[in-house]
């Protein structure tokens, strides 16, 4: 039987830091404005009686998930291990996944990646240009992770959407992903269901919710004991 | 009617005066092609934007003049034959520039092949980009049977081409009713509604290409062509007030949802382009001016108002059914832009200089072949009698 990961967040846990969101885009070489990790916050009530709620959001890898079948070309698909896996290399940009998605976490290459780096412009006189920087560094940005590309395009071109992979080049060494491993409180983790000796069976025996499961999508990370 | 056509200076200033917007239309293609989709108004949270609201409203409409053609043929509306091969040279002219359209909006056109190479058997947009491709090249054929006056061909064709209409017109609807977190688009109705309304918008579009064609190319005002304009009045009335009852509804299942689509379109951000767009222009306004009179003029004045309102009927089904966002999250904004306008009004501009041409060198006023074939055979009865 081949694994069936899923992700447990601790929200008692969870302090906001938006750590999971910064260290996401540097594993993964997403562009700004692209998030595979989302966070949600939320302020509600009146002074002095507010709440604020914070909360990472991410692909759920569906196990009925609506971006799979609505993809025309198969370039969403599950893999092995029970991930919703996107394939950069098939996908045609006709947007189907994005409007049946409903937690909204697929994003869209609208530009050319990472056209930052290439401006001429410096913040200031003393400072080098983007373009400077890259041309020293020799990659195609900067703080380029060449790990991503063992198993996805490392960087995904113009025209084609892109969500989380769950780090599933790191899953495949026994690792977990980077937002899990670089949370300071220890929030979240990512195991296998099918291993009855993984410690999210334990995790899971706490209180917990998935997002939106009424829809029937089958949603894979749980969020435990929430306030 | 099978005298020789030539345009005067009126129509070709029109034609020149087109083909500078279909040129406005090819920039901004060639644009998008090279620039990418910075040019749309499209985002993360409304990842569909005019092109697919043009899209849609141009498919439709070629499956409905389809749907009338093939009808009128299969079930012997004999009056109504005449605008057979018009109808379908029309719905070839409407839903090529409508595929370009769409072909735009994808992000690598050139990838496009993995629809072949790659299915997803599960995906409605599958089903569409399959339907669709296989019900252009039977229009074709249709018309091309029609044009060397095969009538066996034809008539065998008529036939699928009546069901491909259909077929395509729901699976495109399909796209939509099987999004279940959008009120807006979920559920077996919109795939229904998206039939009734290709049928609407391809009789208003007929009636008004037919109206213009007879009153700048022909001299003689044409008994057929105001007998078929008073029958398709009444179809449109009919359509209409069938749309109406197709909106009371979704209004009422949506009021017992609750959901913020609904306070949207009743009296939120676009309850101006439902209530003032579609329901009043596109469908109260025309009804009416059909119920007091069935002019010729009344008839086109009210299709060009049925026209604008599905138009804003699928802009608000498109567009608003993205707005609101997961989580209670603020509503999404979009806003149209320069180059989706030019892309949508290009291949309207195309639709038009393609059917002018048709006209000129395609002789679609010709009698339908089957037509004649029963005005013989009535014949041919009297005399036995």
């Amino acid at each position: 039987m081949g694994k069936n990961y899923a992700m447990t967040i601790d929200l008692q846990s969870c302090i906001g830091c938006a750590a999971c969101s910064v260290t996401c885009k540097n594993e993964n070489n997403t562009d700004d404005g692209i998030n595979w990790m989302h966070f949600l916050k939320k302020e509600t009530g009146t002074f002095p009686n507010v709440r604020y709620e914070f909360m990472p959001a991410l692909c759920n890898h569906c196990d009925n998930a609506p971006c799979i079948k609505a993809c025309p070309v198969t370039a969403m698909y599950k893999d092995e291990d029970g991930l919703t896996l996107h394939d950069a290399d098939k996908c045609i940009g006709c947007k189907a996944c994005m409007a049946a998605c409903p937690y909204g976490v697929i994003s869209y290459n609208k530009d050319n990646p990472h056209e930052y780096w290439t401006s001429e412009e410096a913040w200031s006189e003393l400072s080098a240009t983007p373009a400077h920087v890259k041309q020293e560094t020799g990659e195609t940005l900067p703080y380029y992770n060449p790990e991503r590309a063992y198993n996805y395009e490392a960087i995904r071109s113009r025209g084609v959407v892109e969500k989380c992979q769950l780090c599933d080049h790191r899953l495949k060494r026994d690792e977990q992903p980077y937002c899990v491993e670089r949370c300071p409180s220890e929030a979240m983790y990512v195991g296998d269901l099918n291993d009855p000796d993984d410690k999210i069976h334990e995790i899971l025996k706490d209180e917990h919710k998935t997002l939106k499961d009424e829809l029937g999508t089958k949603p894979k990370v749980y969020y435990i004991n929430s306030f | 009617m099978t005298e020789k056509l030539s345009f005067n200076k009126t129509t070709i200033a029109v034609i020149a005066v087109l083909l500078v917007v279909v040129a406005a239309g090819v920039f901004a293609m060639v644009n998008t092609l090279i620039q990418g989709q910075v040019l749309f108004g499209s985002s993360d949270q409304v990842p569909w934007n005019l092109l697919i609201v043009a899209y849609v409203f141009l498919a439709l409409m070629a499956s409905g003049m389809c749907m009338f053609a093939s009808g009128a043929h299969l079930f012997g509306f004999e009056k109504y034959q005449f605008l057979g091969k018009r109808s379908i040279f029309l719905a070839l002219a409407v839903l090529i520039p409508g595929l370009v359209v769409l072909a735009m909006d994808l992000g690598r056109l050139d990838r496009v092949y993995y629809f072949i190479t790659s299915p997803n058997l599960q995906a409605p947009m599958w089903w569409m980009g399959a339907t669709y491709g296989i019900y252009v090249v039977l229009l074709l054929a249709e018309f091309i049977a029609m044009h060397v006056k095969n009538e066996k061909v034809m008539h065998y064709l008529s036939y699928f081409t009546l069901v491909g209409a259909v077929a395509a017109t729901s699976i495109l609807g399909g796209i939509f009713a099987t999004a279940v977190q959008r009120p807006l688009w979920y559920g077996g109705s919109t795939s229904v509604f998206f039939v009734l309304s290709a049928l609407l918008t391809g009789v208003a579009a007929l009636s008004i290409f037919v109206y213009f064609t007879q009153k700048s190319l022909f001299k003689q005002a044409s008994e057929n062509v105001s007998y078929a304009l008073s029958g398709l009045s009444k179809l449109l009335g009919v359509l209409l007030a069938v749309a109406l009852g197709f909106n009371a509804w979704k209004l009422i299942t949506m009021f017992y949802t609750g959901t913020p689509d609904f306070a949207m379109i009743f009296n939120g951000e676009y309850a101006l382009l439902y209530w003032g767009g579609v329901i009043t222009i596109g469908l109260v306004i025309p009804l009416i001016a059909l119920i007091v009179s069935r002019s010729p003029v009344t008839m086109v004045v009210a299709s060009s108002f049925a026209l604008i309102g599905m138009f804003i009927d699928k802009y608000v089904t498109v567009i608003g059914g993205q707005l609101v966002q997961p989580f209670g999250q603020e509503m999404a904004v979009y806003s149209t832009t320069v180059t989706e306008w030019l892309i949508f009004i290009g291949a309207m501009a195309a639709t038009v200089v393609i059917y002018m041409l048709g006209i000129k060198y395609l002789s679609l006023d010709d009698h339908d072949p089957h037509q004649l074939k029963d005005e013989k055979e009535d014949r041919t009865a009297a005399e036995a009698l």
